[in-house]
């Protein structure tokens, strides 16, 4: 084969890297644009483009917060999706609709599946802010630091967000495992 | 101490306490606040039993399945002749639209007195019966009748430019209706198809400045089954490499192909073929080649991942025959910085110096052609080739919807053929294609 590995490469780290990245945060970030656009399809290609953007980037400009800076691209490439098919304002409004939770995985007990799937609607009927910020906290793990510098806001913004958005899961969830 | 727990039912510090996200002043401030409630602290537990479920059940969430219909397994791909049949008829719009355009232009060139383009005289000739050329009517008699042979053309001009087409096209299936050409059609001319140079913004280098980066010819349809199928991310080929399957399902499935260093056509094929046989599925590019030959790995994968019945033929009669692509998938092509260059000068000023020294990189030319050549054929809505210039990323053209290239796609195209019709069509530049 061609490659000789014997050759010193100084893109190979980066190469590492960012392979690295693009495996471990393509599903994320794909999530993530598609519950901001509501399309899977559209999602991967935004996903894609961050990764593109990415690539663009000077080594050491992005160090340490990669992943932080692919989201707030994957951020602002869905937004200008979003404004330019005039949904944006409902966005804005926290109008969005809500997107429907897709199916749970298979192969676990069906009660958990219940349960899961339960909490995903409950989450999709969250408003988009909230929800976005519910996403990015226990679906990507990001800090509210994190989440404030990916979406702009302030941390005490997004620490309301996430409070308030819990305080709603908390009560309706209490309610359904009465009734349920 | 009031223990109820409206006072902190509105406070988001219960929820960043219970989350671990106060930093260590608010944390002492809200540890002396909480301590001595218990009512608190089952709310603190509760909100984080909320947490575990939320991050249990969000890791757990996948976006949206793709459609059934979309949904091929790779490993039956080669055998899934009713989708790939369902998939050719898909494209064969937009193939006969592309391949329409393209005779319109042809057409258009011969039927201009007499035949010049850009200096050089035209004479179209039709294959007879012996297989030798003879010349076609003139300008002003009946159009032909369909023949059962397709139409070779035969450029026998004066220099500097000598077109010829080696062999008969292949695989194009022009309808009778197409061999009479409206007039208004006829006044197209090669010079109609300029590639749209992008317009460079603020941060973007000068596509002939000194330090250009690289080239990045990109074709996206956003039909993701297709790169599915193929078992390809399209532009994340070069960092995806042996990447199987993901959680969500959108995982790629993707295995090197094993290149020769300088393959034969030949050699080329059987690099493709092993790959499908060995892994049932159309392999996709292995970027790891790219450091000593980017760009005909890029060209392999880009032809590999058409979803071609003979993909090899583009490759091998170096893209004489554009319509053996039946797909609708990518073309990425990540070219050598050197080449970079060499290809803007060709492309967007016609320097045919340029194109010259880009010819005796033997990769990257192929590369290049082969993402147009795909994207001129997308039936995609959103198709696009991108040129990464410097730090921007932008697009030099767009099929649009309906699966009829625009014209700067075909510009691209024909403007290689043009500018080095030597190479492109001359009978000694590759092996005769095999016979479908």
């Amino acid at each position: 084969m061609p490659n000789d590995p014997g050759s010193p490469d100084p893109s190979h780290e980066r190469a590492s890297f960012l392979e690295r990245l693009v495996a471990e945060q393509r599903a994320p970030l794909t999530r993530y644009a598609a519950r901001l656009l509501g399309d899977p399809d559209r999602a991967r290609d935004v996903a894609q483009d961050a990764f593109i953007k990415l690539l663009l980037q000077p080594p050491g400009e992005i160090d340490g917060h990669a992943v932080e800076w692919l989201f707030t691209v994957c951020r602002h490439r869905s937004f200008d999706i979003l404004r330019k098919e005039g949904r944006m304002k409902a966005w804005e409004n926290d109008r969005l609709e809500a997107m429907a939770a897709t199916e749970p995985r298979p192969g676990h007990a069906v009660e958990t599946e219940e349960a899961r799937a339960a909490l995903l609607r409950l989450i999709s009927a969250l408003p988009p802010k909230q929800q976005e910020a519910v996403r990015l906290k226990f679906q990507n793990g990001f800090s509210y630091k994190e989440i404030a510098r990916i979406t702009g806001s302030s941390v005490s913004a997004v620490g309301f967000l996430i409070h308030t958005a819990l305080t709603r899961l908390r009560r309706e969830w209490a309610a359904q495992e009465a009734t349920g | 101490m009031n223990d109820s727990i409206p006072d902190f039912a509105h406070d988001p510090r219960l929820t960043a306490y219970a989350l671990g996200e106060l930093d260590d002043a608010e944390l002492a401030e809200f540890e002396a606040l909480v301590a001595g409630r218990p009512a608190a602290a089952g709310a603190i537990e509760e909100i984080r039993r909320l947490a575990g479920d939320l991050e249990e059940t969000l890791l757990g969430e996948s976006i949206a399945p793709l459609p059934a219909a979309a949904i091929v397994p790779l490993e039956a791909g080669r055998s899934s002749w009713p989708r790939r049949i369902q998939s050719c008829l898909y494209v064969a719009s937009a193939i006969a639209a592309a391949w329409a355009a393209a005779l319109i232009i042809f057409r258009s060139a011969l039927h201009r007195a007499p035949g010049v383009i850009e200096g050089a005289g035209l004479i179209r000739t039709e294959k007879n019966a012996t297989g030798t050329d003879a010349p076609a009517p003139s300008p002003g008699a009946a159009p032909n009748a369909p023949s059962a042979q397709p139409p070779t053309f035969s450029f026998a001009a004066a220099a500097p430019l000598q077109f010829r087409f080696a062999a008969p096209l292949p695989r194009m299936r022009t309808p009778a209706s197409q061999t009479v050409l409206d007039a208004g059609q006829l006044s197209a001319d090669l010079r109609n198809f300029e590639v749209v140079q992008p317009a460079l913004g603020a941060g973007a280098r000068e596509p002939l400045g000194q330090d250009l980066g690289q080239v990045v010819l990109r074709f996206s349809t956003g039909h993701y089954r297709d790169y599915r199928h193929a078992g390809i991310f399209y532009g994340l080929g070069d960092l995806s490499r042996g990447l199987d399957t993901s959680p969500d399902g959108m995982g790629g499935f993707k295995r090197p192909l094993s290149i020769p260093a300088r393959p034969s056509p030949s050699e080329m094929a059987n690099a493709i073929q092993s790959g499908m046989d060995a892994h049932g599925t159309i392999p996709g590019p292995d970027m790891s080649l790219f450091d000593s030959q980017r760009a005909r790995s890029a060209a392999a994968g880009a032809v590999a991942n058409s979803w071609a019945p003979d993909p090899l033929r583009v490759y091998q009669d170096r893209l004489r025959e554009l319509t053996v692509i039946d797909g609708t998938e990518v073309g990425h092509a990540e070219l050598p910085g050197r080449f970079s260059q060499l290809f803007q000068e060709f492309l967007f000023h016609g320097d045919r110096a340029a194109y010259e020294r880009m010819m005796s990189d033997p990769n990257a030319e192929v590369s290049a052609m082969g993402a147009l050549c795909l994207a001129s054929q997308c039936p995609g809505e959103r198709a696009r080739v991108f040129a990464r210039m410097g730090s921007d990323l932008r697009p030099i053209t767009y099929v649009r919807a309906g699966g009829a290239p625009q014209p700067s796609t075909l510009g691209a195209l024909f403007r290689l053929i043009a500018l080095d019709p030597d190479y492109l069509f001359s009978p000694g530049s590759a092996s005769a294609p095999p016979r479908p």
